[in-house]
């Protein structure tokens, strides 16, 4: 089958989900009743709407990512926690449910501060250390970080207030799009997309990254330049879907690893299709996470179970490969 | 006419003690093959990678065209100068044809894509060269021989007008070693400056318009296969006898046997 025909069998498939999502819940929502329906209307306008778009976000934004970094790091086990963003993500929205306000746009900004701070620790670190390559050094480096601001976290998880604070904390430490509202979705934007269109208008030289950097060089791309520019694209948009929804683990990693199966390894193809199929795959996994229980799932231990399961069944299959 | 001309190129590696290029000075006649002799640790890989720019030497000057290295951009030297490098395997899978679009970074813009003329020109040298049949495959798959063969076709796709290569012949069979041999006697034929490193002074001489000599960090020794590749010059480098023998008027090396029987050492039994 084309490539072509590939892509639009996925967008395809992507927009149905997505369709669907918006009248999943535990409101039945029924198309034919909109009209009528008022209260229906404002669920689907002022809750789902924004959850389901920022559920594709998230998807795009972690998946994106991790397929940019597997090539950029020339490794296909990491993901976009892989400089230490998530956790120092994460350490900046803890910081901020103790010690600033939990009001979200506080604990948001909180979180992409600390997370381009991660990058950048982890970047100062890996020039300080003294032998391998640039990209054995940062992932040392981003190891080192992220070891760090998880320490860092458990120190502000012992000093929240047990009845008010911890719990607030927990369940973003956890992830999840409950109580995710226009005003998140519209917070995460402009960063997340910039990071997602930065990856998606240089998805092709990406492929320069996965070669030695001598022979990236020699056909007139520095590729410590285009790192960079990744490396920062990756992480802000990492960093701005994390403030919203919290730690997400496993979609960076799988997904790409899903498109390649699927579209071949050329990042002109695998970056878009993991952009679509991270979205598609998030939107499922919150439509799971919100009506599978009585209580509200965290998102994150769901895309956990699917992701590492997924994971497995790809690692076990006879012709399955790391990277290809 | 000089294609490429170093002058006077010093080298040293970071946290190093003594400079692994001493002062080096060479040219390069346009449209001739070069080959570049030396044992272990002389210097090869480090002068071929002043020549690309990768290392910039603490003294001295490359000029490519009458022209200092340091003036071109990145790009406009990628057009000039392509390379291959001893060892080269992409970290994932792709294939062939994917492998050797990448040769066309130079020639398209930051954020452009391969386009279907480009692809027509990768299938063009790829059927010049008789891989066609190899388009679709893994290049992880390949034979050392094959993966030696699509760097080059890496290079042709780059339509540059001088070729590096860096021991392009290591760890292949003799047959392997006949066609990547054949393949760059065929490209300076065709008119590419090419520079090629090796251990073996019998490829120099079988395909070589011109053969340089590096020792210790400079050059040594420069001239023709017929003049260089004799028996004193390379006992000299190698520090091992060595017999050289004329075959259709081209000198060939072996190994003397009596120089070589002395060097096997049996160890006292006690």
């Amino acid at each position: 089958m084309k490539y072509i025909t590939r892509f639009s069998i996925l967008a395809a498939v992507s927009g149905l989900v997505f369709i669907i999502s918006l009248f999943t819940g535990r409101y039945s929502l029924y198309f034919h009743d909109l009209l009528s329906d008022d209260l229906g209307k404002c669920i689907l306008w002022n809750i789902r709407l924004p959850r389901t778009l920022t559920a594709a976000l998230l998807g795009m934004a972690l998946s994106v990512s991790g397929a940019t970094l597997q090539s950029a790091f020339k490794n296909p086990l990491v993901g976009p926690g892989i400089m230490g963003v998530s956790q120092g993500a994460a350490f900046g929205a803890a910081f901020a449910i103790l010690f600033l306000s939990n009001y979200p746009l506080t604990i948001e900004i909180s979180s992409i501060v600390f997370g381009l701070l991660a990058l950048f620790t982890a970047y100062a670190m890996s020039s300080a250390i003294k032998y391998g390559g640039i990209v054995l050094r940062l992932v040392l480096a981003g190891i080192v970080v992220s070891a760090l601001f998880s320490g860092g976290v458990g120190v502000m998880k012992c000093l929240a207030d047990p009845l008010k604070q911890l719990p607030e904390l927990t369940f973003w430490l956890l992830g999840g799009l409950s109580g995710v509202v226009w005003r998140d979705f519209l917070y995460a934007l402009p960063l997340a997309l910039w990071g997602i269109l930065t990856l998606l208008i240089v998805r092709w030289r990406v492929n320069l990254l996965t070669l030695k950097d001598d022979v990236a060089l020699s056909l007139g791309t520095d590729p410590r330049k285009l790192r960079g520019l990744v490396i920062t694209a990756a992480v802000v948009a990492t960093a701005a879907v994390t403030s919203v929804a919290g730690v997400i683990g496993w979609i960076g990693l799988i997904v790409p690893h899903m498109a390649r199966k699927i579209f071949g390894i050329d990042n002109s193809r695998v970056i878009p299709a993991s952009a679509l199929l991270g979205a598609t795959l998030m939107i499922i996994f919150d439509d799971i996470a919100r009506t599978v229980s009585p209580s509200e799932i965290p998102l994150g231990v769901v895309t956990s179970l699917f992701g590492a399961s997924l994971f497995m069944v790809l690692l076990s299959r006879k012709e399955g490969r790391i990277g290809g | 006419m000089v294609k490429i001309c170093v002058e006077k190129a010093r080298y040293r590696y970071p946290h190093c003690e003594c400079d692994v290029l001493k002062g080096v000075s060479l040219k390069l006649p346009e449209g001739k093959a070069t080959a570049l002799l030396g044992s272990n640790g002389s210097g090869k890989t480090t002068l071929l990678k002043v020549l690309l720019k990768i290392l910039i030497p603490q003294e001295g000057t490359v000029y490519v065209d009458g022209e200092d290295i340091n003036e071109f951009g990145r790009d406009d030297l990628s057009k000039l100068i392509a390379w291959v490098p001893q060892e080269e395997a992409p970290s994932f899978p792709y294939t062939v044809l994917e492998y050797l679009l990448m040769g066309r970074a130079p020639h398209l813009g930051f954020f452009s894509l391969p386009t279907k003329k480009d692809e027509t020109k990768i299938t063009e040298i790829l059927s010049e060269l008789g891989m066609l049949h190899l388009s679709h495959r893994e290049t992880l798959s390949l034979s050392g021989g094959e993966k030696r063969l699509v760097s080059i076709a890496r290079t042709l796709a780059q339509e540059s007008e001088v070729l590096l290569l860096d021991e392009p012949t290591a760890h292949l069979d003799l047959g392997n070693k006949a066609k990547v041999l054949g393949v760059i006697r065929r490209m300076a034929n065709s008119g590419k400056t090419v520079l090629f490193s090796t251990h073996d002074p019998n490829e120099a001489s079988l395909i070589a318009d011109n053969v340089v000599i590096i020792n210790g960090g400079d050059i040594v020794n420069c001239g023709a296969p017929s003049e260089i590749i004799t028996e004193d010059v390379l006992k000299t480098i190698y520090k091992t006898g060595v017999r050289v023998i004329k075959v259709d008027g081209k000198p060939m090396v072996e190994l003397d046997s009596d120089d070589f029987s002395k060097s096997i050492v049996t160890p006292e039994v006690t």
